[in-house]
């Protein structure tokens, strides 16, 4: 008790706080001479990063995942969150496990809200390692929509920071053509958030020299175990009964929707005033031209049924969003799959905005026709 | 205090610094409790909106005027008045059951505007308005400026679960210009974070999963074995974390020079409920000693015969952990918590005033490793109710019967 009692005097505090001081100083110090991990050691093609990777720019696990994916002559899937995990299957699951496609696996870097325009930072910062990689981006037009249409702190700040969106090095010219995302979401950052932001990153690299460098050169085997490859086996799909079809039990074929799903009311129409999207995916497809990236774009479908039942004057516009988005890529001579005609089809949507595993099967076959059999 | 995100890191560090280079420069107490406000609202603004502190500071400016008139004119009837008014205020934002019971008569009205205030540390700022009152009535609040008084409601290191302050001793520190003790405070302030940190990110992530849910052991134990090991990792669990937050709290109040009252006294080598209660969560324990628990033996006086003095006491135990379980929560598994510590007290007061005195034995080394160890099992028991709601409580007791 006499001990725990002397911890607590006053004095003893101040000493002890003092030695503290001192000694969080010289580790951050020391910190900044222990060597960063060597990248370039991956040979199997990793599935997919950890989000806190992609949101501080990890600089060694980004150039690994960008870099065992070119090794393997793979391809980096990029997309919303109809591209996250979806029970039976998603697209890119059915074609990493499609016996008759050799060679080629699909590494998944998705999320709600991840559009192309938040790639941007990460690929300038990454020009070398992303130089002739291979891109499918997931173009989902509720991104069009009046709540999704601007620029979205919340996603932005899920997926990158302030600090990265800076210091690129451009020219004028570069900067005009694809920065317009990045300058949209820094506007709309206050100068107390791009300090916490900055502030955020300097903690975190100091963090970084002992849980990161420190760490992995004392223990390389243990650098590998962090990353979620794909799997050298593939999983049968074709063989499960309901692979390929429809699961008409469970669907409201009137709105073409899960029988489950409830909330209606989360369907918002276009905003047809808003170029925010149509500006941030120009950029994107430019930054892929410069920097070599060889990127395929997907129109994904919209729920047409849906949208006929829930505000039929809207449809129009979900049509005419899907040809604009067309037209810009035609005029940027971008490599397209135009995946529009499945909106009709019964038993594709899990909800309003969502394909289902069916629907997944038919953008599967798409764009398994698109890159192998034309 | 929570550093719950960077913003609110950067705000403390920020108003740390900008306090502390004040301090060092100018020795306006103005200008110190200015800086001081500013800090604690802008921190405060990164975690509720500007609607609740200006309700909060609307009512503080009603408290501070009615306890400079209690300063002056020591009036009973104003006083328990505006205890009751803030009372019934807080009340009815913390207890579903009264707003469902105002949502169905003609007071409704209430509801809507007492809702719109974010819970943000309210249970000790009702502490804090009723501590400034009744002091100001006994006239013992030496001086008394709003803005110190604004800085003491809206205190951020403590705001959320205390230490609860007292006024004099705030507003003490906050004029304090002795800059050698301020260094040393604030070093000392760097330690506490230090070891507050340690116990509340280094340790208590390992309990917490074992603490709070006691199937997570029944793989390897019986069901009564598992809940009684639970209940041993809640006890570490809760008096770890708790006094971790206290101690980053105190450490942070250090940093700009105010020494703010411990919270904890190594409080599971109590002899018995009584000591447990002088060791544990002290500030609010004093707190409770001071305005429920001596008001009821005055009151508890009036009405049954001085003769029976130890029957008041007992009662005053009661009444005194019945609001104290009530005030944890609107779930009746706080008062049945309450009711086990204030039965447990009465248990000890008539044990210490009838038997052991008896008792041969009494100051051997043996009675007094068996007085800790039975307190220390009776608290930890009493953490079933704590933890546990009225449903698993059910749960819980068909499993042990």
């Amino acid at each position: 008790m006499n001990l725990i009692r002397s911890i607590y005097k006053t004095k003893n505090l101040t000493n002890n706080g003092i030695f503290i001081v001192v000694c969080g100083l010289v580790l951050l110090i020391i910190g900044c001479f222990i060597p960063d991990v060597k990248s370039g050691n991956i040979q199997q093609q990793i599935y997919t990063l950890n989000g806190f990777n992609t949101k501080h720019n990890d600089p060694t696990e980004l150039s690994d995942f960008y870099q065992s994916i070119k090794k393997n002559n793979g391809f980096l899937v990029l997309g919303t969150s109809e591209t996250t995990s979806l029970n039976g299957g998603n697209y890119y699951d059915f074609l990493n496990n499609d016996k008759e496609i050799e060679g080629n696996r699909f590494s998944i870097l998705a999320g709600a809200g991840r559009t192309c325009g938040i790639h941007i930072p990460l690929l300038l910062h990454h020009q070398t390692e992303v130089d002739s990689l291979k891109i499918i981006y997931f173009i989902n037009p509720v991104y069009w929509r009046t709540d999704l249409c601007d620029v979205s702190l919340e996603y932005w700040n899920r997926y990158s920071n302030y600090k990265m969106c800076t210091n690129f090095n451009l020219s004028p010219k570069e900067e005009e053509g694809f920065l317009k995302p990045i300058i949209a979401y820094a506007n709309k950052l206050n100068w107390f958030s791009k300090s916490a932001q900055y502030i955020e990153q300097i903690i975190r690299s100091a963090r970084r020299n002992y849980f990161h460098k420190l760490r992995y050169n004392m223990y390389p085997e243990e650098y590998s175990s962090q990353f979620h490859f794909l799997s050298s086996t593939k999983t049968d799909y074709a063989a499960d009964k309901n692979f390929g079809v429809p699961n008409m039990e469970s669907i409201d074929t009137t709105w073409n929707i899960l029988k489950t799903f409830t909330d209606k009311n989360w369907f918002k129409p276009i905003n047809k005033a808003s170029n925010y999207r149509y500006e941030e995916l120009a950029s994107f497809i430019k930054l892929c031209k410069s920097l070599g990236i060889q990127a395929t774009f997907i129109i994904g479908p919209y729920n047409k049924r849906f949208i006929t039942q829930f505000d039929p004057n809207s449809v129009a516009d979900y049509k005419s969003t899907t040809q604009n988005i067309k037209q810009l890529l035609i005029d940027y001579n971008a490599d397209f799959i135009d995946a529009t005609d499945i909106s009709l089809i019964v038993g594709a949507f899990n909800d309003h905005q969502h394909h289902s595993s069916y629907g997944a099967f038919l953008i599967y076959h798409k764009i398994k026709h698109h890159l192998y059999e034309k | 205090m929570i550093f719950n995100n960077y913003s609110i890191f950067i705000c403390f560090i920020t108003f740390v610094l900008a306090y502390n280079a004040v301090k060092f420069v100018s020795k306006s107490i103005v200008l110190r409790n200015i800086i001081v406000l500013a800090g604690n609202l802008f921190i405060l603004l990164t975690l509720v909106k500007e609607h609740t502190l200006i309700v909060i500071a609307v009512l503080c400016l009603l408290v501070f005027l009615i306890g400079k008139v209690l300063q002056n004119k020591n009036s009973r009837v104003l006083l328990f008045t505006s205890l009751t008014l803030i009372i019934v205020l807080f009340s009815i934002r913390n207890y579903t059951y009264i707003q469902e019971c105002l949502a169905k008569g003609i007071f409704s009205f209430l509801n809507a505007p007492i809702l719109s205030v974010e819970k943000l540390g309210l249970s000790y700022i009702l502490f804090r308005l009723v501590h400034y009152l009744v002091e100001s009535y006994k006239n013992k609040i030496h001086k008394s400026n709003f803005i110190t008084f604004l800085n003491y409601i809206f205190f951020f290191p403590s705001i959320i679960a205390g230490p609860i302050d007292t006024y004099n001793n705030f507003s003490f520190w906050i004029g304090n210009n002795k800059l050698k003790y301020h260094r040393a405070l604030f070093f000392a302030g760097i330690t506490r974070i230090f070891m507050g940190a340690v116990k509340t990110i280094g340790v208590v992530p390992y309990i917490i999963h074992y603490a709070t849910d006691y199937t997570a052991l029944t793989a390897n134990f019986s069901p009564l074995l598992a809940i009684f090991i639970s209940l041993l990792a809640y006890s570490a669990y809760i008096y770890l974390d708790f006094s971790g937050y206290s101690d980053i709290a105190i450490g942070s109040a250090y940093l700009i020079g105010i020494k703010t009252p411990e919270n904890f006294n190594n409080p599971y080598i109590s002899q018995n409920l009584s000591e447990f209660w002088k060791r544990w969560h002290i500030t609010f324990s004093m707190f409770l000693k001071l305005y429920v628990f001596k008001p009821s033996i005055l009151l508890y006086n009036k009405l049954i015969n001085p003769k029976h003095r130890l029957l008041v006491t007992v009662l005053c135990y009661l009444t005194t952990f019945v609001i104290c379980g009530l005030w944890h929560g609107d779930k009746i598994n706080f008062l049945y918590w309450g009711l086990w510590h204030g039965v447990g007290l009465a248990v000890n007061k008539i044990w210490s005033v009838k038997i052991k005195p008896r008792m041969p034995f009494s100051n051997t080394r043996a009675y007094l490793f068996i007085s800790v160890f039975t307190t220390f099992i009776y608290v930890t028991i009493g953490w079933v109710f704590f933890n546990y709601s009225e449903e698993q409580l059910i749960t819980l007791y068909n499993l042990i019967i």
